[in-house]
């Protein structure tokens, strides 16, 4: 789906962008994040996510995320299958 | 649908099964699924049955259900299964998760929304799980004996959308 390949390649940008953001203003707080830059920066997520979606339209490629340090998270019962691809 | 009692708590039931069930499938919550509101409008919700996992991070929605109610996505996560051997890259989406609340003192119901992150989800039994994201905002009590289970808010709402208050667990 391109609008999956299109948010895959906006969240690798935010990523390299990431150590910066997390030494500036933004760190703890929601941005929305796009093309490469932060848009905008907001209090919380779904405020950030309703500014992106009116700006850029429903189903736009664009991160929403708070600036903080990221690793990979557990869930529990849950298990992808081997032959998972990343999307679906 | 699950009901929560407001008084000074918020009291969300499971769903009503026997010990046996809920020792099989675990604490099910039967909870409405929708995308989140762009103005003052809900969309159209879709029943679905959430169950309570401690031991997972995240809430996570299966992919189909995200797929047929068109859930903003807005990141991607790495996921690690419960072995921790791979981390596998999954779509973050923004929802509308609704529970019926009553009123304990009135016993007036009606409909409160939770907006909350929901991870996509491929090779999950269920509908999909509310993870600690999720449940670090209730107090949980899980009634064994009687295949029953609670999760209890204290809190007002943040705002209201198309008169229904709304609590955004995403700030």
């Amino acid at each position: 789906m391109a609008n999956d390949e299109a948010l895959v390649a906006e969240v690798a940008r935010y990523r390299a962008l990431l150590p910066e953001l997390l030494s500036g203003d933004s760190a703890g707080r929601w941005v929305v994040f796009k093309d490469g830059a932060v848009q905008s920066v907001h209090e919380g997520g779904y405020e950030a996510w309703r500014n992106g979606t009116r700006r850029f339209g429903m189903g736009a490629p664009f991160v929403v995320s708070r600036v903080e340090a990221r690793e990979p998270i557990r869930v529990g019962r849950w298990r992808p299958s081997p032959s998972e691809t990343i999307f679906a | 649908m699950a009901t929560l009692t407001l008084g000074d708590d918020l009291r969300l039931v499971s769903a009503n099964r026997t010990r046996e069930q809920t020792l099989k499938y675990g604490p099910v919550f039967e909870v409405g699924l929708a995308p989140p509101p762009l103005d003052d409008e809900l969309p159209v919700a879709r029943d679905v049955s959430l169950m309570v996992d401690t031991g997972a991070f995240a809430s996570v929605v299966s992919e189909t259900i995200v797929k047929d109610l068109q859930l903003p996505a807005i990141d991607t996560v790495e996921v690690l299964a419960f072995d921790g051997v791979e981390a596998r890259v999954r779509r973050r989406h923004i929802a509308s998760l609704i529970v019926n609340a009553k009123e304990d003192l009135t016993g007036v119901v009606r409909p409160l929304v939770f907006l909350v992150p929901v991870i996509a989800g491929v090779g999950i039994d269920d509908d999909g799980v509310l993870g600690r994201d999720f449940l670090q905002h209730f107090w949980f009590r899980y009634r064994g004996p009687e295949g029953k289970s609670e999760l209890v808010l204290r809190g007002t709402p943040a705002w209201q959308v198309a008169g229904l208050p709304v609590y955004d667990l995403l700030s």
